[in-house]
């Protein structure tokens, strides 16, 4: 039997600090699920994800049970439309979103990603038809997931379409302005999109995958977070220096990342489908004591967003790594802490005391995965202006070979400093504020591509 | 042709109470198949099989264990029952049925007997067991075996009993553990 220090350990991570399994994603390919008449595409998808996602639900509580380990999330993440529905309108790819939702309900998942298109180079005309009906497709729907890859370190970045997505995500805010804008929470805008990420919104089952898979995506800032605690609280002669705490984070991360491994693996086994990666991100959520905020400050900053704060998630971001990747067969997905706003109450205190600005957030998001994360705007901001934000958080990502995004919420007709709250998961916060607006749409109005930067010529 | 026995021993804990009671065995000539002990707040106890030569009488095996007695200074509360044969069934569950249950609550009388009991009225056999007492709070960590018991039900009657005993219980297999806490385990 294991030593009884190391079991309580683990039963405190789990009753106490708030370690789950934040999801299991299932991909699927849809891509056979294709023709040339809506009805029959709508009818195949639906029946392809009843076939392989049927018991995903039930199999994961069951493993759940058995290992005493909550699967907070089960979601899809399928291949990107704009491939299954080239040759489709508008109007066919809302279809399409309908019959997304309704699978999804059928199997009782909580989301389905992959409402969404590749055009870091260029649009094709049914990436085209589908950009034009995100807005209403995810508005119509409850569980459809939206995303649009816009750069690639390789190929740079499509200003024309992020020209287009500015105004498309004040679209989406504004048709559901009854719930604060909720419906631009399941939209996201990319560069360096990977093809295997189960977190929402941005969860795709990118070409050149397997059939099916499961992918998993770890929790634990709280398990984090206590271990940190703990180890300052040692009665050493000689304080931690950071190197120390790093260590330590790297110690939790491996454990955490550990018991997403487990849950992963035995889901994927029990459903006869390969087991694709664990998604090493500290994924955070609006409880108290499951917050990368938290962690930033316990690293010493008093205020998040102080200077040092970036310093502090570099470190944070790399120990998670090294810890999760030793931990895990396969590491992919997106992998690194995050920082969604809304989502993580202590994030959210420190827009609500101005400690947290977008501009300090935008240079967090060089050192952390994943960008600009929901965050809630005046529902004032024009969209040349979220274009234009959208554009400096894309070249981050393009210049750095990583990943970067935003998912920013307009919220109608609030202005800074107001509340918001999307609810569950989602989280609250006030309205943060976006300073110099109005001010970027002569660059906005260029359109074309930003070029990829010379390290792209890596051949 | 020989004898085998299994011998019990309990004493206030001190350094070399296992070796004198193997020396006064190999002198015997007697061969030990299986040894377990521990301590337990200080206070030792210790289990072994062994096997002896049939020319030594148990009253013979028992005056000579005494004589370590002298030799450590204290006295040993020593217990031996011949068998018919050593037993040599393994008592770890195997791997795919091993689950750990944990129990805490508040220090009371009777918590041992109410965590166990609940165990022994659905058939669960307790492989290993260890508690603890800590601040007025009382932990119990079991290892169980669940080869042919229902998961879901026992889950169910669980919570039932946690509210009913005020107790924070959890059950979980053991793969969890030994892949949170050790490197070496494959997933």
């Amino acid at each position: 039997m294991i030593r009884s220090e190391k079991i309580l350990d683990t039963v405190s991570m789990i009753q106490d600090e708030n370690l789950d399994v934040r999801t299991v994603t299932m991909g699927i390919d849809l891509l056979d699920c294709r023709s040339d008449d809506i009805d029959r595409t709508c009818a195949n998808i639906k029946t392809k994800i009843h076939r392989y996602a049927g018991k995903l639900v039930e199999t994961c509580e069951e493993i759940s049970q058995k290992y005493g380990i909550p699967v907070v999330n089960k979601r899809i993440s399928i291949t990107p439309i704009a491939h299954v529905g080239a040759s489709f309108g508008e109007a066919e790819f809302i279809k399409l979103a309908h019959a997304l939702d309704e699978a999804a309900k059928e199997v009782s998942v909580d989301f389905v990603g992959g409402f969404s298109a590749k055009v870091e180079n260029g649009m094709s005309d049914a990436d085209k038809a589908l950009i034009r009906a995100i807005p209403q497709a995810l508005n119509e729907t409850d569980r459809v997931c939206g995303s649009i890859n816009v750069g690639t370190t390789r190929e740079g970045i499509n200003m024309d379409a992020i020209v287009e997505v500015g105004p498309m995500i004040k679209g989406l805010a504004e048709r559901s302005a009854d719930s604060g804008g909720f419906g631009a929470a399941k939209f996201v805008v990319f560069t360096n999109q990977p093809i295997n990420n189960p977190f929402m919104a941005g969860a795709i089952h990118g070409i050149g995958q397997h059939e099916v898979l499961i992918n998993v995506g770890v929790s634990g800032p709280g398990v984090i977070h206590r271990a940190l605690q703990r180890k300052l609280n040692e009665n050493n002669e000689k304080s931690p220096g950071l190197h120390d705490l790093a260590d330590e984070i790297k110690r939790a991360a491996f454990r955490v990342t550990r018991c997403g491994e487990l849950i992963g693996r035995r889901v994927a086994e029990t459903l006869n489908v390969p087991f694709g990666v664990v998604d090493l991100s500290l994924a955070p959520t609006p409880r108290v004591g499951d917050s990368v905020g938290e962690i930033i400050r316990i690293l010493g900053v008093d205020s998040i967003g102080a200077p040092g704060s970036t310093a502090i998630v570099a470190l944070l971001n790399d120990a998670v790594k090294k810890g999760g990747a030793f931990a895990s067969q396969s590491v992919g997905g997106l992998s690194g802490a995050f920082i969604p706003v809304c989502e993580d109450k202590a994030l959210a205190d420190a827009v609500a005391d101005n400690s947290l600005v977008l501009e300090k957030l935008e240079a967090i998001t060089s050192v952390c995965s994943v960008g600009l994360d929901m965050i809630a705007i005046p529902g004032a901001t024009d969209a040349a202006t979220i274009s234009a934000i959208i554009a400096d958080e894309m070249v981050i990502g393009m210049i750095n070979n990583k990943t970067t995004a935003v998912r920013v919420i307009p919220v109608p007709g609030k202005a800074a400093g107001e509340f918001v709250s999307f609810g569950g998961l989602f989280g609250e916060s006030v309205v943060m504020p976006v300073r110099n607006t109005g001010k970027s749409a002569r660059f906005v109005a260029f359109g074309g591509k930003i070029p990829a930067p010379i390290h792209s010529l890596r051949n | 042709m020989t004898n085998n026995y299994a011998i019990s021993v309990m004493a206030e804990d001190r350094v070399g109470i296992i070796h004198a009671v193997s020396q006064k065995i190999s002198e015997l000539g007697g061969d030990i198949a299986d040894l377990s002990q521990t301590v337990l707040s200080g206070y030792f106890t210790m289990i072994l099989l062994t096997t002896l030569p049939e020319t030594v009488s148990k009253d013979q095996l028992i005056a000579k264990l005494k004589e370590a007695d002298a030799q450590l200074g204290v006295e040993l509360d020593i217990s031996i029952k011949m068998l018919d044969v050593l037993p040599t069934k393994q008592n770890a569950a195997s791997a795919q049925h091993a689950y750990v249950l944990t129990a805490r609550g508040k220090d009371r009388i009777g918590f041992v007997a109410a965590v166990t009991g609940f165990c022994a009225k659905r058939g669960i056999n307790i492989l290993d067991l260890d508690t603890r007492a800590v601040d007025g709070t009382y932990m119990m960590l079991l290892l169980v075996d669940l080869n042919d018991i229902d998961l879901n039900t026992t889950q169910t009657a669980l919570k039932t009993f946690s509210a009913e005993n005020t107790m924070s219980v959890t059950l979980q297999h053991h793969d969890v553990f030994q892949a949170t806490q050790e490197v070496s385990m494959p997933l």
